[in-house]
């Protein structure tokens, strides 16, 4: 009486089951590892973005100011031109005493180099190392070389 | 029949979905291979104007026509750009540089630019004037891809 009562019962077979679960591991696994790529992906683009960001700001700066500028002095960690003195200061670069980094964006070194062929004229080699002071392990290069436009035609 | 249907849904769902990520990647490498190649390119033409302006008191003799690539003279002090014969390979580990110093020609009546060779009735050669092309190359998945930009230098102070 008990065995028939059983054998009436609907349900899954083991074999079903188990294929159930393989499948179901199957799709887990593939949408937790495209999950987790889109996770990181934009995690770094975020980053990327702030990068991006932080070297337009400075790159916009200093190129405008390099190629038009009159006076310039130029050391190893300090531009100076047309008495705005470009520097790095608790790891913000700023210009006087204005910050032209992003709070989340730290500046780690700076490297100011004027490599002209001509003596009147200023040609900057520049290198500044950029980190996320949230992750400082990520960090960003911006490599400078702007050289300074001649205005004056009469030498 | 059920498993065979999950599977086949399966494998049309990640066939859907690969190449698109795929092509997404690729995407995005090339968008910052192309960044890159941009920046570098802007490099050499900085560079060049600093030495050809740097260099037209003598009246651009140290750089005759031809290929050239920028780098930085250590032995001088203090250190200065150059140009240095030859195109450069392997800038960041994947683009070619150069920088051709190409002669003037301009129309004897307008004073315009003449592309290509002087012709010796129309035009005239403009010693003081230079035409810099930068170029640059790369390889994008086998593929190869260029870059390039013209920089007119004209002596004003002669």
């Amino acid at each position: 009486m008990a065995k028939r009562e059983l054998k009436n019962i609907k349900g899954f077979s083991l074999i079903e089951l188990v294929v159930a679960i393989a499948l179901a591991s199957v799709v887990f696994i593939i949408v937790g590892s495209i999950l987790a790529t889109f996770v990181t992906q934009n995690t770094k683009s975020e980053r990327q973005e702030m990068f991006e960001q932080a070297k337009n700001d400075i790159v916009m700066e200093l190129s405008n100011n390099i190629r038009w500028g009159k006076d310039f002095v130029v050391t190893e960690d300090t531009l100076l031109i047309d008495g705005n003195k470009y520097h790095v200061e608790d790891g913000h670069f700023m210009k006087n005493s204005q910050n032209l980094t992003m709070d989340n964006v730290s500046v780690k070194k700076i490297e100011v180099f004027n490599v002209s062929t001509d003596p009147n004229l200023v040609g900057v080699d520049m290198t500044l190392v950029l980190a996320d002071r949230n992750y400082p392990l990520a960090t960003d290069v911006i490599h400078l070389v702007v050289s300074q436009r001649r205005t004056d035609v009469s030498n | 029949m059920e498993v065979v249907i999950s599977l086949a849904v399966l494998s049309i769902l990640v066939a859907t979905f690969m190449p698109i990520l795929g092509w997404l990647m690729t995407r995005s490498k090339a968008t910052m291979y192309d960044t890159q190649a941009g920046l570098i390119l802007q490099e050499g033409m900085e560079v060049s104007y600093n030495v050809m302006v740097g260099s037209w008191d003598e009246d651009w003799s140290v750089y005759p026509e031809g290929k050239y690539h920028p780098a930085i003279d250590v032995s001088a002090s203090p250190e200065k750009w150059v140009l240095l014969s030859g195109a450069q390979t392997g800038v960041q580990a994947k683009f070619d540089r150069q920088i051709e110093i190409k002669p003037v020609c301009r129309n004897n009546g307008d004073g315009k630019l003449i592309p290509g060779n002087c012709p010796p009735t129309a035009g005239t050669r403009d010693n003081n004037s230079k035409l810099l092309t930068t170029t640059v190359n790369w390889l994008e998945n086998g593929r190869p891809k260029s870059i390039s930009a013209e920089l007119l230098v004209v002596n004003l102070g002669e």
